[in-house]
């Protein structure tokens, strides 16, 4: 968040820098801009891996790695690019990765439990609920909706971060929102839609 | 239209992403379609519920971003970072050592007070309206204390949108920074911290602001100072309440501003007397521009601009929206605008400046339509009155003390720089006063930064 980032001490950036101006001061490994980068985007990356993820206890771990990745490929990034679908695609695939070794720590852990898994506060029954019908969809449509409809990607950006086309995207968003309907519905049967407008 | 169909459009729909034609097909099948109503209903409240998860918060990013980039892969090109962060922790070693467990900042910015008054700025205001901010978060740390689990998540969920306020925010952004950085948001820069933190001693500190001595006060006492607590009121807010405004911000937040204005419409009808009031008419305003309804967002931010301070964005945001409605009303346009007694948009936006502008040091007013009040040298007054004669409606006015008032008649603009005998001067003029035509481009609703 912008605040603390004007309290980590001497290396500030110019709040009217862009995150594209930062990224490319990464490239000349400029700490300021990575710190300023954690403050404006720290947040979004672990609440979308927080909806992508299967082991919650992993978000701290892949943030971290994702803004370690983001300093180390700055040179990658090339002009003309858009820093939040690039960040978001790097955060998917190591979220992606991270869930394909989810089935094998599974296990691990459950004979080796070298750490604590268990999350920080204890969910209220509807956002249990939530977390439950949202793990229903696949991963590929968990990562449309968290980014067009909580993250407010465009579908161009959507398809930056998924790497999947514009037209999939948005057909994508549309049967997972569908499917999350279906899933929420089977979850609260009862909570009509009567007190919309 | 078949039913499978509305599948797709339903989801366009709730990202604004229909053509007029589908949003016609689609309003029509829903109509006639019951089946479809409801999936359409249920889809609303799916959504809702998933806007339900609350915001999360990355432990220790920082650190734990630095020690993975210094640990493995050292590179000669990494050396200089691996040798600042080696400075870094050893010097939070000895610090250790020798102050034994050190205060949660151990490198606190100095307090307000402690800083040199170095520019013109009107300090109290910032203070105050920062006091303000932190009065409201306040509310929320105490609502969130009272409401469990779902208070912490509605706190975290208006930090991780906007800070202590996305006023604040732009505040930072704004042409000021410097100061307002240097004098406010770093100190408190940490409280916000400790709040993100849950820190008690940051609770309680905030606990204690009521006004702008409690402010500096609990800054003080943040700092590890002593001080007495001095007792505040604090707006008592319901559940439901706060459920309501932080849903309806989320809404704007999310880009669909013309769901979050009738969202705060019912919010303002269902709570009238909530503190938050104020801010629901603002950001209806707020969301009524971004909508590009400026016929709706001009008597909304003319009602707020009493009660609520609008930053240099919210101004130059507003003076769009008048600039708007005159452009439309110039070209004989019938606008259905409630305002208060005649449409004078110049007369009501001199009034608002006249409130709001001395906040601003000269220089910060990038985008200014109609009147422009600032200092001219002789050239760029003789162009501007040789304009002047030839289009009446540009008048310059001497108001004394080197100032001018320069009235900028926006309609006849793009002919001005069509005309031969002006446009020389216009560039000249242009050229000293590089934003006193420059506002005239109007954004399209939608395209201005969020």
């Amino acid at each position: 968040m912008e605040i603390a980032l004007l309290t980590k001490g001497p290396p500030q950036v110019a709040p009217d820098r862009t995150d594209e101006d930062l990224v490319r001061d990464l490239a000349t490994g400029s700490t300021a801009a990575l710190d300023a980068l954690m403050a404006r985007h720290g947040r979004a990356v672990a609440t979308l891996l927080d909806r992508t993820l299967h082991d919650r206890s992993w978000i701290d771990d892949i943030s971290q790695e994702t803004f370690v990745r983001v300093f180390r490929r700055a040179s990658t990034f090339r002009p003309g690019m858009t820093f939040k679908p690039w960040l978001y695609a790097i955060a998917l695939n190591l979220s992606r990765d991270q869930n394909r070794r989810w089935g094998f720590w599974k296990r691990f852990l459950r004979t080796h439990p070298i750490r604590e898994v268990a999350p920080a506060a204890p969910d209220t029954e509807r956002v249990r609920l939530v977390r439950e019908a949202l793990s229903d969809l696949p991963e590929d449509f968990r990562e449309v909706l968290v980014l067009c409809e909580i993250e407010g990607l465009s579908y161009a950006e959507a398809s930056e971060a998924t790497g999947s086309p514009a037209k999939t995207v948005s057909s994508r968003l549309a049967r997972a929102r569908d499917r999350f309907r279906e899933a929420w519905l089977r979850r609260h049967p009862g909570e009509g839609a009567d007190e919309l407008r | 239209m078949s039913c499978a169909e509305t599948v797709d459009l339903l989801s366009r729909r709730r990202d604004n992403a229909l053509a007029p034609g589908q949003r016609r097909a689609l309003a029509t099948h829903l109509a006639d379609c019951p089946a479809c109503r409801r999936r359409a209903q249920e889809l609303d409240t799916a959504m809702t519920a998933l806007w339900d998860l609350p915001a999360a918060a990355p432990q220790a990013l920082r650190d734990g971003v630095y020690s993975k980039l210094a640990a493995p892969r050292l590179s000669w090109s990494l050396l200089p970072l691996a040798a600042g962060l080696l400075i870094g922790f050893t010097s939070a070693y000895l610090f250790v050592v020798k102050q034994g467990s050190p205060p949660p900042h151990s490198r606190l910015p100095t307090p307000v007070s402690q800083l040199p008054p170095s520019h013109p700025l009107p300090p109290t205001d910032y203070t105050l309206q920062l006091s303000d901010h932190a009065r409201r978060a306040d509310a929320f740390v105490r609502q969130a204390a009272a409401l469990g689990d779902d208070g912490a998540t509605f706190l975290q969920a208006d930090y991780s949108l906007s800070d202590l306020g996305p006023r604040t925010r732009r505040l930072a952004a704004a042409p000021v920074p410097d100061e307002y950085s240097k004098r406010i948001l770093q100190p408190l820069g940490p409280v916000v911290e400790a709040l993100d933190r849950r820190d008690p001693a940051a609770l309680a500190a905030v606990r204690r602001i009521g006004s702008d001595a409690g402010f500096r006060e609990t800054l003080a006492s943040y700092a590890g100072r002593s001080s007495e607590p001095s007792p505040v009121a604090v707006p008592e807010i319901s559940d439901g309440e706060l459920k309501d405004f932080l849903q309806a911000k989320s809404l704007f937040y999310a880009g669909r501003p013309g769901e979050a204005l009738s969202r705060f419409q019912d919010f303002r009808a269902r709570h009238p007397e909530s503190p938050f009031a104020d801010d629901a008419a603002f950001w209806m305003a707020r969301a009524a521009a971004e909508s590009g309804d400026y016929a709706r967002a001009l008597p909304l931010y003319i009602e707020v601009s009493d009660a609520i301070w609008l930053d240099p964005t919210e101004l130059e945001r507003l003076k769009s929206c008048a600039g708007a409605l005159q452009l439309r009303l110039d070209a004989g346009a019938t606008l259905d605008v409630q305002l208060p007694g005649d449409l004078d948009l110049n007369e009501i936006l001199r009034d608002i400046l006249a409130n709001q502008v001395p906040h601003l040091p000269a220089g910060t007013i990038t985008a200014v339509y109609q009147v422009v009040r600032t200092q001219l040298d002789k050239a760029t007054l003789a162009a501007l009155e040789r304009i002047s004669a030839r289009y009446p409606a540009l008048k310059v006015r001497d108001c004394g003390k080197g100032e001018w008032e320069i009235t900028v008649p926006t309609s006849q603009v793009p002919k001005m720089r069509e005309d031969a005998a002006v446009a020389e001067d216009l560039k000249a003029a242009e050229k000293k006063l590089p934003f006193l035509f420059k506002a005239l481009k109007i954004r399209p609703s939608g395209s201005e930064g969020r």
